[in-house]
């Protein structure tokens, strides 16, 4: 009897040593850790292609809402260690605040690093200081579904119309960073009265913009305000769903690219920031992510505007007001959206 | 010599349970009365003025009133059913029953979201498809919607103890009703019943219980239509706040409220237990009553039961997970391997998630096992001074659902106290062990209490010290005891979602909230085939482990 607790020790003991020589070997790589917002399969489509291009780095990534990642982040702060080398999310002025953070010893949580592939990004993109850098262009606009919408909402205020009643879906402001920034843009234009007629149109909110795209192309709300490059892809593989760039502008989001300071492996997350920002990065996230480049050289993905044309046409976004007041946001959208 | 090593084992085990779970909840308590470090019941004050706070609270109820009156129909139902009629195909119709145990509660919730979304659904577009709507009569999102969902998760938990009481009832006690004259409803209403509801309350605490305590259902079916209980409301303000520690101070006084109704509900079960000497072990089968024709139409009605609650969540899992996009018409050309390709041959965390999990569920079982034999032990059989603190100690956190559990962790654990396990593997380890101790301490204690102390006395006076004792006598009599006590705590360690994702740091990811995750970014084909990936995993762990216990108690005295 006792032979056979032993045999069981015998074996939790040797499940516990592979597992740890496994992680001894997996250690010949660099490794680096992503915290990032990008979707999970485009992610790991985009990591399957740096690995090519970089096969002595071990890329490994964590995908969260951005509101997750700030939590995140801010817990490991406070705890005395970060765990990522890079962060990519899409709230561009919360960049400003990752700069302000403390971790032990080290002031200010970001690495500066002005990456050479980054000549040639527009100035407007980058942060002057060379902390960050947009990496890709995401937008926010309107999406519906083709089988049951004849006459889609051309403008932001279209979507208050009764017609829409209980049919209008949206991200969740506390979890996307890019509907955050849409809602900084929105209320800037319209005011928060923007956000208590489209509770009062009866628009549901879900967590991510992924849902967002999902329930729209299924018929299970007829218009709503989502990603654009997530309705591209989704409408390439088939599915019933269009989007329109609002007449009022669309919201350019520039989701930027950032290292940790406290990382170990500097120079592998600088070949990660380096893969993204160049023209084969970028050609990799218009081919896997559909997403508009910051290159303005490379070409959008097809029925896309250019980057220099989204520039022209888009909402104003004023960076300094959001990051003043993303609490503030945060919880007027809790109020007014989710609250029973 | 005894009485020494005892005493040390002793005081070295109120020691860890004191560290791993007195310590923690009485901090969570306390935390719960302080705002920015000054005693107060604004906490309190807050919890009750705000609607947000006082919502959840009153849905919490409310769910978990209405949960344990369906299950408890639904159980009883199918208890007398099987224990007392001549319905034919038993042995099958048990196992069938028992299945909702191996489809973890967030699955089947996102099953039945896929199956009555309520323009989408599969079964709405059947009915739409029929009467030809825009919109199918059934509305998953909904307070309705996740009491069905409960409800089809717990009634086992009171099929499976009304079903046992009713097996095992002496049968000379309604024998000498009928003979004195008692018609069969008679009989029924006056001596079973009464025999019987015991184990039904028995049942229906669990149920509410195991309601309140839940995340994952109403997570993935009331947060959409703004319907929040009170484990979900805790998840959103720990989310909401990105300020990392503001929150966990609303959290904390939620936490000890549901606390509190889990511990009034325990209380208020144990009130009403009266003890009726009715299992008097001898192995006789009650009285079975013919159904005749109502065979058939029971039958029927059975099978159309088992279609709905078990079948169909686990075709639309796989159906959805074999689509390559969400809301397609289910045709041969709309479906794809490349969700499973994905999920496991792209998907990092796939490997990670499984991994983590079998170690943390492994590792539970084990510790939990171990600690609480020895626990049992000192309980059961000796007369140690004080050893009733120990059980009081070790009961305590079975009725603290989950969520407070995790709080409380890191609430200890975070680094105050110089101990910093926050998003470690180790938090959720202790988590467990903290939570689950409680089934492998009952689980012994109930083998050690059947081992009648001659044996052991025997064994003493021909010579054996008490080590010898503990190895040949006493340990192979509890075999059967301990393995039900590591299966108990590793069967739901394994699929566990309520505690892990308050814990879950960025690789110590589980499969629970793995599934978790992928559901909550929208990538539902994803989500289908991880979750379908699992369930095939937790069906074929469950056989085996089945097939090595028989095995093992065959092979025991």
């Amino acid at each position: 009897m006792k032979v056979k607790r032993l045999f069981v020790m015998g074996l939790v003991v040797m499940f516990l040593l592979v597992s740890f020589t496994q992680s001894l070997f997996a250690q010949q790589k660099e490794k680096i850790l992503l915290y990032t917002s990008v979707p999970t399969n485009i992610m790991s489509a985009i990591e399957e292609e740096f690995e090519k291009e970089n096969p002595d780095v071990d890329l490994e990534f964590v995908r969260a809402g951005t509101g997750q990642i700030k939590t995140r982040i801010t817990t490991e702060c406070e705890t005395g260690r970060v765990e990522a080398d890079l962060i990519w999310v899409a709230e561009f002025s919360y960049y400003e605040d990752l700069k302000e953070l403390t971790v032990g010893d080290t002031k200010g949580l970001l690495l500066r690093y002005e990456s050479p592939k980054a000549e040639g990004i527009p100035t407007s993109l980058k942060d002057p200081e060379g902390y960050y850098c947009g990496a890709r262009m995401i937008n926010e606009v309107i999406a519906y579904n083709t089988n049951l919408v004849s006459d889609p909402p051309r403008t932001w205020k279209d979507l208050l119309n009764p017609k829409w009643k209980d049919q209008i879906v949206l991200a969740d402001v506390s979890y996307s960073g890019a509907a955050l920034v849409a809602m900084g843009a929105l209320t800037e234009k319209y005011g928060i009265e923007y956000y208590q007629k489209l509770r009062e149109n009866g628009a549901v909110v879900l967590e991510a913009h992924g849902g967002v795209t999902q329930s729209i192309a299924a018929g299970e709300y007829k218009v709503g305000m989502n990603l654009d490059y997530m309705i591209r892809q989704q409408k390439e593989a088939g599915s019933p769903i269009n989007l329109i760039y609002p007449e009022d502008g669309a919201i350019a989001i520039p989701s930027p690219i950032a290292i940790v300071a406290t990382t170990k492996n500097p120079d592998a997350a600088k070949k990660f920031v380096d893969y993204i920002l160049s023209v084969n990065g970028q050609l990799a996230q218009v081919k896997l992510g559909s997403t508009i480049p910051v290159r303005p050289e490379i070409v959008p993905p097809l029925g896309a505007p250019s980057l220099n044309q989204l520039l022209e046409k888009s909402l104003p976004v004023d960076y300094e007001y959001i990051r003043n007041n993303a609490g503030n946001l945060t919880s007027q959208f809790t109020e007014i959206l989710l609250a029973p | 010599m005894k009485i020494n090593i005892q005493r040390i084992i002793f005081i070295l085990a109120i020691g860890i349970m004191i560290i791993l779970i007195a310590f923690p909840l009485a901090l969570l308590f306390y935390k719960s009365f302080l705002k920015e470090n000054t005693l107060s019941l604004v906490n309190y004050i807050d919890v009750f003025s705000e609607k947000n706070n006082y919502l959840p609270f009153l849905n919490t109820l409310k769910i978990g009133a209405l949960t344990v009156i369906f299950a408890t129909a639904i159980g009883v139902i199918l208890a007398w059913l099987v224990a007392r009629t001549d319905i034919p195909f038993k042995g099958f119709l048990d196992t069938l029953l028992l299945v909702p145990y191996m489809i973890p509660p967030f699955i089947g919730a996102i099953a039945w979201t896929q199956l009555l979304s309520p323009r989408v659904g599969y079964i709405n577009k059947i009915f739409m498809k029929i009467f030809d709507t825009s919109q199918g009569p059934f509305n998953i999102y909904s307070l309705m919607g996740i009491i069905w969902v409960m409800a089809l998760y717990n009634y086992p938990f009171v099929f499976i103890t009304v079903r046992g009481a009713l097996e095992r009832m002496d049968p000379s006690l309604e024998e000498a009703a009928r003979i004195s004259g008692a018609g069969r409803f008679e009989v029924m209403k006056d001596i079973t019943l009464p025999l019987v509801v015991p184990a039904i309350v028995s049942g229906m605490l669990l149920v509410f219980v195991f309601t309140i305590a839940n995340f994952g259902i109403p997570a993935i079916i009331g947060m959409r239509s703004r319907i929040y209980v009170l484990t979900t409301q805790i998840y959103r303000y720990l989310r909401m706040y990105t300020g990392g520690f503001a929150g966990v101070r609303l959290a904390a006084a939620l936490s000890t409220l549901l606390m509190c109704v889990a511990g009034m509900a325990v209380f208020a079960s144990n009130l009403s237990k009266k003890k009726y000497a009715i299992i008097v072990g001898k192995s006789v089968r009650p009285g079975i009553i013919e159904l005749g024709n109502w065979k058939y139409l029971i039958l029927a009605i059975l099978s159309v039961f088992i279609l709905i609650t078990l079948i169909a969540p686990l075709a639309s899992i796989f159906i959805t997970s074999f689509l390559k996009a969400w809301g397609i018409p289910v045709k041969l050309e709309n479906l794809s391997l490349k969700n499973y390709s994905y999920i496991l041959f792209g998907y990092d965390y796939t490997k990670i998630a499984i991994k983590n999990s079998f170690l943390l569920a492994f590792s539970a079982a084990i510790i939990t096992t171990i600690i609480g034999s020895i626990i049992a032990y000192i309980s059961v059989k000796t007369e140690i001074k004080g050893r009733k603190i120990l059980d009081f100690l070790t009961t305590l956190p079975y009725s603290i659902p989950g969520t407070v559990v995790a709080i409380a962790m890191i609430l200890a654990w975070s680094g105050q106290f110089g101990v910093k396990l926050y998003y470690t593997f180790w938090i959720i380890l202790v988590a467990y062990i903290a939570r689950y101790m409680f089934f492998a301490f009952r689980n012994v204690s109930a083998s050690l209490e059947q081992i009648h102390s001659s044996l052991e006395e025997a064994a003493r006076v021909s010579g054996a010290t008490w080590l010898q004792n503990f190895r040949d006598i006493v340990i192979p009599l509890i075999r059967p005891g301990l393995v039900a006590s590591f299966l108990l705590v590793f069967m739901p360690t394994l699929r566990e979602l309520t505690i892990s994702i308050l814990l879950v740091g960025p690789r110590t990811i589980t499969i629970g909230t793995a599934v978790y995750n992928l559901q909550e970014e929208g990538l539902y084909q994803i989500t289908a085939a991880l979750s379908g990936l699992i369930i095939v995993i937790l069906f074929i762990g469950n056989y085996l482990v089945r097939k090595v216990i028989n095995i093992k108690t065959t092979n025991s005295i």
